[in-house]
């Protein structure tokens, strides 16, 4: 840091939010200090300033992932070593995205966007398991079964759920898929529509 | 919905410089245990730097995802010239900004729009300051350098040669976009206090 015993108020100025965090130290300190004594203005903008910043820390919750993000890094790096190890060709498990969806769902309870993403274990007392475990949910409505790619995004696969205003209601498999329910005849053909043209993205099994 | 990570799972823990960078030297040999309280330790932070910026949960993540990412692969290459933070958020802002550049279009100069009026009326700015919705918004008016750069010295209390080495930029690149990111900040909170009395 520059240390300034004669400073300009301009300087001062520009170091205000360094005083309002109370980062500054020594002669700098002092200096932006006494600038703001000597100007009501600098003072009201420093007290508006750390009037931010205790409001800031106390407003923004972080919905980070959390442990299900660790997770998903795990399963990328197990897969990146196992990949390293045995240069298996052709397709990955659906292991990775699993994580991936997964992580559409969670980010989901936080996300209005994402709101429609529900599971609908609690209504018959079965709790739903993503992980691969009893279907929780049998229903009438029509589903369809698909693998997501390996390489898609979290952001890409959560905009073609919007998209397709399908509910993933059990999965991965054993082998990776998932199956999807759609509201009702008219949104399956529209989902199934949407999903065939991004092969890129999904393979669609039924 | 259950999904276990098994021993993966770690306590939230608040660690000091010394204890990450053991960790980083723990995570470039390979040790994963190392990583989850890496992870742990910064995952939050890093999150609420990323997702302020691109207002969208699922990319936020898909990049926190790509930060750690890089870290399991080069924590070898931290050699200590400064904190672990700085460094770790020199990698999230890179990122963040990558992404700025590819998929949104966002002004990254330091080019700001001189204006007349340079003096907002400071009270109505404390009082807006005070309204956590007006703080938001003129928040997000900010460029995302400049953006940044409050962020860090508000969120993560950084000094301004650490907010500098993360940005990659000299500092006094960083104190002129404190400088104009604080001018802009108070006006639009004194606009928005003035438009509520209104």
């Amino acid at each position: 840091m520059s240390q300034i015993s004669d400073m300009s108020g301009e300087e001062a100025e520009r170091l205000l939010i360094f005083l309002a965090n109370d980062t500054l130290a020594g002669e700098e300190r002092a200096a932006v200090e006494a600038a703001v004594e000597a100007d009501d203005r600098l003072a009201a903008e420093l007290a508006a300033l750390r009037t931010m910043r205790h409001k800031l820390q106390d407003e923004e919750a972080s919905h980070s992932p959390g442990e299900f993000g660790l997770a998903r890094l795990m399963r990328d790096i197990d897969a990146e070593t196992t990949m390293a190890v045995t240069h298996v060709g052709g397709k990955r498990s659906g292991a990775s995205s699993f994580w991936k969806i997964a992580a559409v769902v969670l980010l989901g309870l936080f996300s209005a966007q994402s709101a429609f993403v529900y599971l609908k274990g609690e209504q018959d007392g079965t709790d739903v398991q993503l992980a691969s475990g009893d279907p929780a949910v049998s229903t009438e409505r029509p589903t369809l079964r698909l693998d997501f790619d390996p390489d898609a995004t979290v952001s890409e696969i959560a905009s073609l759920l919007l998209e397709t205003e399908l509910t993933i209601v059990d999965g991965p498999s054993a082998i990776g898929f998932y199956t999807l329910e759609a509201l009702d005849e008219a949104g399956y053909a529209q989902a199934l529509e949407i999903l065939q043209s991004r092969p890129d993205l999904v393979d669609i099994v039924e | 919905m259950q999904v276990r990570s098994g021993a993966l799972r770690m306590p939230h823990q608040k660690l000091q410089n010394a204890d990450l960078a053991q960790l980083l030297k723990r995570i470039a040999a390979g040790d994963k245990q190392a990583f989850a309280l890496f992870y742990n330790a910064l995952e939050k932070p890093v999150y609420r730097f990323i997702a302020s910026k691109m207002n969208d949960p699922h990319e936020s993540a898909d990049i926190q995802h790509d930060v750690f990412m890089e870290i399991w692969h080069v924590a070898g290459r931290f050699e200590g010239r400064s904190t672990v933070k700085t460094w770790v958020f020199g990698i999230a802002y890179r990122k963040t900004m990558d992404h700025f550049r590819k998929h949104k279009r966002v002004d990254l100069t330091d080019e700001v729009e001189e204006r007349v009026d340079d003096s907002p009326d400071a009270v109505a700015c404390l009082a807006a300051s005070q309204e956590g919705a007006h703080l938001k918004q003129c928040l997000g008016e900010l460029k995302p350098q400049m953006r940044s750069a409050v962020e860090l010295a508000f969120f993560e209390d950084l000094t301004y040669p650490e907010i500098a080495e993360i940005a990659g930029v000299p500092e006094g690149t960083i104190k002129t976009r404190v400088y104009h990111a604080k001018k802009l900040l108070l006006r639009c909170l004194s606009a928005r206090m003035q438009g509520t009395q209104a």
